[in-house]
């Protein structure tokens, strides 16, 4: 089976071929939670506000 | 959910703080074991490591989740559906407003969102959102992963940024239609793609702007393949049988109108369809489309409408043969 | 004028098919149009219930959306413009549509089915449907019908799962024993598997089911709409006063509706209302006059008969034999004004008593008051912030009063429930204060003496004598801080039955007094605020006035002709107990010899007189001990009015002429006077002409005299008794579906007096009067130190005495 050239820029999916990506050491080892953290340092409205700037779209049809 | 729940954990964790809730819920479907167990596992790990809890991480800021197995409703993807289920009761979409955002689970302001939403957000926050929106187009930022399947020869998710060509992500990264057969059809946004897409869309840049001037929906992103051997009749019929089974029934459109589609699809499917039949389906398509109760049954017309424009020599073919003119 | 209406009450401007129409902010559109006359086709909707928006059937048009709108879930807006199928072709075609779906899988039993001539599929398919179906394909299939319950029986081929039943179930009833089960177009009604529909409101669902998917298993093939004469009354079947339709197809009974009335029974009845019926027209009805000859009952001319009564009668007033009078519960209010008229001036005594509970000082305080005062109406119960019931089972034996009840706690009103056996009725939030039989007297005591302590100043001197010595338990201090907190919309409603502990009723219509609450007094059975009204006691006289009363005695002697007599008479007990004394001893609608606690006694009495007459419908267990036995028109079969536990008259019409030779009790009695001698109201509007003339005003509560309260119950166990809405009594006669879904007797008991038995086991319960067999329930649903017998297990027993239990078969 051939492979593709293109190159998949991987976002959600950048741990997916990690073997302990699914593990908290994994995810940890990779930067894991460090939003959360960065998150919980800050006061609540701004971690909206960032979120908010960048409107993910709904990722579903209804 | 497999492969990187912590991801999603973090995400809804941020979604929760950033909305001062204390509990979270993942509805998973009941189908996907694996995923739940995955799931449960990398929770007891967050819980253990005092990442979920009482005082996560030392901010004094409680968070509970809890993982919610479905029982096998498509429905319960419904937003108000899936809040009936969490509650204990049938997966039947509520009255609406008032909306989830003021009264949803237990009648608390909800946020209600999908798995790759959630899983976003740790990485918005990390590397901000100008860089988030450095991908994509103005109206679709960031990546989306397309999940190809059907007639292709590498079948599999891949992400990649919004606004990518149909054509990349059919021929490029899925290696094209399986024996280098021809291309009939392919879906952009899965089973409730407004519209199938012929050979003719194949350049369509898969960004929600794109896909609707195309005439269709990107919706889940779901790129399903058609080949030239492919049966549309026989493939509406499973679409719409598959709507029709997880149709809750609590409105009269859905719930008769698709029973009667896939009866009379089901009709073509066996050599009795009429000529009138297909006048008849769109018509009974259209008293569907904006009289249901919910999405469900304004996206279970798609796969009959679209094959009926698209392919109507398939189901006149159907007519003649007096059966499937792909069967040999 | 007054305060100028908030955002929320003003009213909305808003146009449908271009007339315009002002309605209250909130109202749907759906109800905007009906108040312009204009019907909007629905399935799923109903006033009543939660909007749901199911079936798809109300589709408008509103000028700015996008996609037609539910008119049944969508509230009107300032500048709304609404467009109906008269003037939108896209609502005609939603409408169209979704009737063209509806009938898809609807099976074509119209010929067969019951609802056919009265039935909204039908009726909105004509006028809003397409004319024909394009659909060719096979319907799906169901087995059908399937019985879910003796009373109902369900089709789901017909169903078009509007939901209607379900939630009425579940929002009115707090009964969710039916409900949609699966998905799609298998998705059906169904019940669960172990748990049959089990409601005292089940029929309801037969009457707004808007197709034949559920039917009456009594009514089933019986008769078209069409074929039924239909007659507009009022129901007798307990206090609630609900209005009914009674249908009839050539002369025979056949079905009972709900008719609307939304300040008593919105739009329902309970099955006992519903399906009991056929004892009206029983053969085993007594059709004709009977005289009793050498020991036979020989049927004879009501000429006959009067004569034989009114001669005794004279006999008796010559010889200075004193007569007396036992009166029941059910009779229509000009009949117990006749009866109490006649006990008066024909018979020329004041030994009348209709009550079946002898109680204390109070009690006959609290029945002179209740014709003279404004007590509790449905409209109090809507308003209310606390509602208490003491001594009743608003479920069994008021059940529509127990909807009104509901209704508020769902609004979340707490209610409070004292009793001895916590009621199945479900409300939500209720919360249970479990009393021992014969000490809510103490109960209410305590709560009295907390309520002054916190500060109320309302209590009478009665009341703070008795509550003298009583010590208010943390329960006691409760109450009273609930009813303290809620001071001017607390109602208390209290059984009739409560008369049995003396003290209780007096301390609760004083209480609500001193509280500013509004009291109602109900009563199992639906003439028994007409007899109070009407003076069926020994010392009332019509309109709660006094017969030791010199101006009372007076004013009845102007209107009457003849001065009633001045001293008191004697209660039922005092009657039976000096029955060989008598001279005729009268009956009307009276069954001592069944329903007396001391039905022995009762009986004795009834052999040991020696003359006794029976107005009944049916040779019960006292008429058939009677001298003469006159037969009595049922309430379908006669014009009149009843008076509610509220007070509020309710019209009675006939709906079938008398059973045989049967006569109304008021046409009875007269003719017995006239064959008497004296003068005596003929008709029904010369007995309405003179209560006119002696109507009381009725005015705010004063307080009564509470009198001696009842001694605390005995150590161990007492027990607690009241009757089942679904017993065995004379007028469920022939209703064998409805007898079936009665709950069959057990003898209840709480887990910590169970001591070893457990539930299912045969049981005996034996009391002072009589003993019982029936297997046992462990429940905490009793309170400590209680038994609870139905009242109808066949044994004579009073709430409150001591009783033992015992494993039966040693």
């Amino acid at each position: 089976m051939s492979t593709s050239t293109l190159q998949e820029t991987k976002v959600v999916t950048q741990r997916f071929d990690a073997p302990d990506g699914a593990r908290l050491d994994g995810y940890r080892r990779t930067g894991g939670y460090e939003a959360l953290r960065k998150a919980l340092s800050t006061r609540a409205p701004s971690s909206a506000t960032q979120t908010k700037a960048s409107p993910a779209r709904s990722k579903t049809a209804s | 959910m497999e492969r990187d729940p912590h991801q999603l954990i973090e995400g809804m964790a941020v979604g929760a703080y950033a909305i001062g809730s204390t509990e979270m819920y993942i509805f998973c479907r009941g189908e996907f074991a694996y995923a739940a167990r995955q799931l449960e596992r990398a929770a007891a790990e967050a819980y253990e490591a005092g990442i979920l809890g009482k005082n996560i991480m030392g901010s004094g800021y409680d968070l509970d989740l809890i993982i919610h197995r479905g029982a096998g409703a498509y429905i319960c993807g419904e937003e108000t559906a899936l809040l009936e289920a969490i509650e204990g009761r049938r997966g039947q979409p509520r009255l609406r407003p008032p909306f989830p955002a003021t009264h949803g689970l237990f009648s608390k302001p909800t946020v209600v969102n999908n798995v790759e939403t959630f899983a976003c957000v740790p990485h918005i926050i990390t590397n901000g959102a100008d860089w988030f929106k450095g991908f994509g187009t103005e109206k679709s930022p960031g990546t989306k992963m397309f999940c190809l399947s059907g007639d292709v020869e590498r079948p599999g998710n891949y992400e990649v940024p919004f606004g990518t060509p149909a054509r990349d992500l059919i021929e490029g990264f899925a290696g094209g239609v399986k024996g280098g057969k021809k291309l009939k059809a392919f879906t952009p946004g899965g089973a409730s793609s407004t519209q199938f897409f012929g050979p003719d869309k194949l350049d369509t840049n898969m960004d929600w702007e794109s896909v609707m001037a195309a005439g269709s929906l990107l919706g889940t992103g779901a790129i399903i393949v058609f080949a030239e051997d492919v049966c549309m009749v026989r493939a509406a019929l499973r679409y719409t049988r598959f709507y029709a089974h997880e149709s809750c029934g609590k409105c009269t459109p859905c719930r008769e109108g698709t029973y009667w589609m896939v009866n009379t699809l089901e009709r073509f499917e066996n050599g009795q369809g009429r000529e009138e039949d297909i006048a008849i389906m769109n018509d009974v398509a259209g008293n569907i489309i904006g009289r249901s109760f919910c999405a469900l049954g304004d996206f279970s017309i798609a796969p009959v409408t679209s094959t009926t424009k698209l392919f109507a020599d398939e189901y006149r073919q159907h007519i003649a043969k007096g059966g499937c003119p792909f069967d040999r | 004028m007054g305060a100028p209406l908030t955002a929320e009450q003003a009213p909305v401007n808003l146009t449908i098919d271009g007339e315009d129409v002002s309605v209250p902010a909130g109202t749907l559109i759906i109800r905007a149009a009906e108040e312009m006359g204009k019907y909007i086709p629905r399935f799923c909707d109903h006033p009543l219930l939660d909007p749901l928006g199911a079936c798809r059937q109300c589709l408008v048009e509103v000028e700015g959306q996008r996609k037609p709108l539910t008119a049944c879930t969508t509230p009107v807006a300032e500048g709304m413009v609404v467009k109906t199928e008269f003037t939108s072709e896209l609502a005609r075609d939603g409408q169209e549509g979704v009737l063209e779906f509806l009938l898809i899988n609807h099976p074509l039993d119209c010929p067969m089915c019951d609802k056919g001539g009265e039935c909204p599929l039908q009726d909105q398919a004509l006028a809003y449907g397409p004319g024909s179906s394009r659909y060719i394909d096979p319907k799906r299939r169901f087995t059908k019908p399937v019985p879910i319950s003796p009373l109902v029986k369900l089709d789901r081929e017909r169903c078009v799962l509007c939901a209607r039943c379900t939630r009425f179930s579940d929002q009115i009833a707090g009964d969710p024993f039916i409900e949609l089960f699966e998905r799609s177009a298998l998705e059906q009604v169904a019940i669960f598997e172990d748990e049959p529909y089990e409601s005292i409101f089940s029929g309801n669902v037969i009457q707004i089911c808007p197709v034949g998917a559920l039917t009456s298993s009594t009514f089933r093939f019986r008769a078209r709409p069409f074929d039924m004469a239909s007659a507009d009354t009022t129901c007798n079947r307990c206090a609630s006063g609900c209005r009914i339709t009674v249908q009839t197809r050539r002369g025979e009974l056949v079905r009972v509706l709900a008719k609307d009335d939304h300040e008593v029974n919105d739009e329902w009845i309970c099955d006992k209302g519903r399906f009991a019926h056929p004892y009206a027209q029983s053969p085993e009805r007594v059709v004709e006059p009977l005289v009793r000859k050498n020991g036979e009952f020989v049927a004879v001319s009501w000429a006959e008969a009067v004569q034989v009564v009114a001669d005794r009668i004279t006999a008796a007033r010559e010889a200075g034999k004193g007569s007396a009078v036992i009166a029941g519960q059910q009779l229509v209010d000009e009949d117990a004004y006749a009866l109490s008229r006649f006990a008066r001036t024909v018979l020329g005594t004041n030994d009348v008593d209709a009550r079946r509970v002898l109680g204390g000082e109070d009690e006959d305080a609290v029945l002179a008051a209740l014709p003279k005062t404004i007590t509790a109406a449905n409209q109090d119960i809507d308003t209310a912030k606390l509602i208490v019931t003491i001594g009743v089972d608003l479920h069994e034996e008021s059940p529509i009063v127990f909807l009104r009840v509901r209704k508020a706690g769902r609004k979340g009103v707490p209610v409070r429930e004292i009793s001895a056996r916590r009621s199945a009725g479900n409300v939500q939030g209720a919360r249970w204060t479990a009393c021992r039989p014969g000490e809510e007297a103490t109960l209410l005591a305590g709560v009295a003496r907390a309520l002054e302590a916190r500060g109320n100043s309302g209590l009478d001197p009665s009341t703070r004598a008795a509550m003298q010595g009583v010590d208010p338990t943390s329960e006691m201090q409760e109450l009273a801080a609930a009813l303290q907190g809620v001071h001017g919309s607390v109602v208390i409603l209290v059984g009739e039955r409560l008369a049995a502990v003396p003290g209780a009723l007096g301390l609760a219509w004083n209480i609500t007094k001193a509280v500013d609450g509004t009291f109602g007094w109900i009563p199992r059975k639906a003439g028994a605020r007409g007899a109070a009204w009407a003076g069926l006691h020994p010392a009332l006289l019509p309109g709660g006035r006094s017969v030791e009363s010199t101006d009372d005695r007076a004013a009845f002697g102007e209107v009457w002709g003849i001065d009633p007599p001045s001293r008191r008479g004697r209660d039922a007990r005092a009657i039976f107990r000096t029955a060989p004394e008598l001279g005729v001893l009268l009956l009307a609608g009276a069954d001592p010899a069944t329903d007396f606690a001391d039905r022995q006694q009762a009986a004795r009495g009834l052999d040991d007189a020696p003359f006794v007459v029976a107005l009944d419908m049916f040779l019960t267990e006292s008429a058939r001990r009677a001298d003469v036995v006159l037969p009595a028109a049922a309430a379908y079969e006669r014009n009149g009015t009843v008076l509610n536990w509220e007070g509020r008259p309710r019209p009675v019409k006939a709906a079938v002429p008398p059973a045989g030779l049967a006569q109304a009790d008021y046409e009875i009695l007269a003719q017995i006077a006239n064959a008497a001698g004296g003068e005596f109201p003929q008709t029904l509007e010369a007995l309405r002409k003179e209560i006119k003339a002696l109507l009381v005003q009725p005015a705010a509560a004063h307080a009564v005299t509470v009198g001696q309260l009842a001694r605390p119950s005995a150590d161990g166990l007492v027990l607690a008794t009241h009757r089942p809405l679904l017993d065995d009594g004379t007028m469920m006669k022939g209703a064998d579906a409805l007898a079936q879904t009665a709950a069959p007797v057990v003898v209840e008991i709480n887990p910590a007096d169970a001591r070893g038995l457990t539930s299912g086991e045969p049981v005996v319960v034996h009391a002072p009067l009589g003993e019982v067999r029936a297997p046992v329930l462990v429940t905490d649903a009793v309170a400590r130190g209680v038994v609870f017998v139905p009242a109808h297990a066949g044994f004579a027993g009073r709430a409150g005495e001591a009783v033992t239990v015992e494993k039966a078969g040693g």
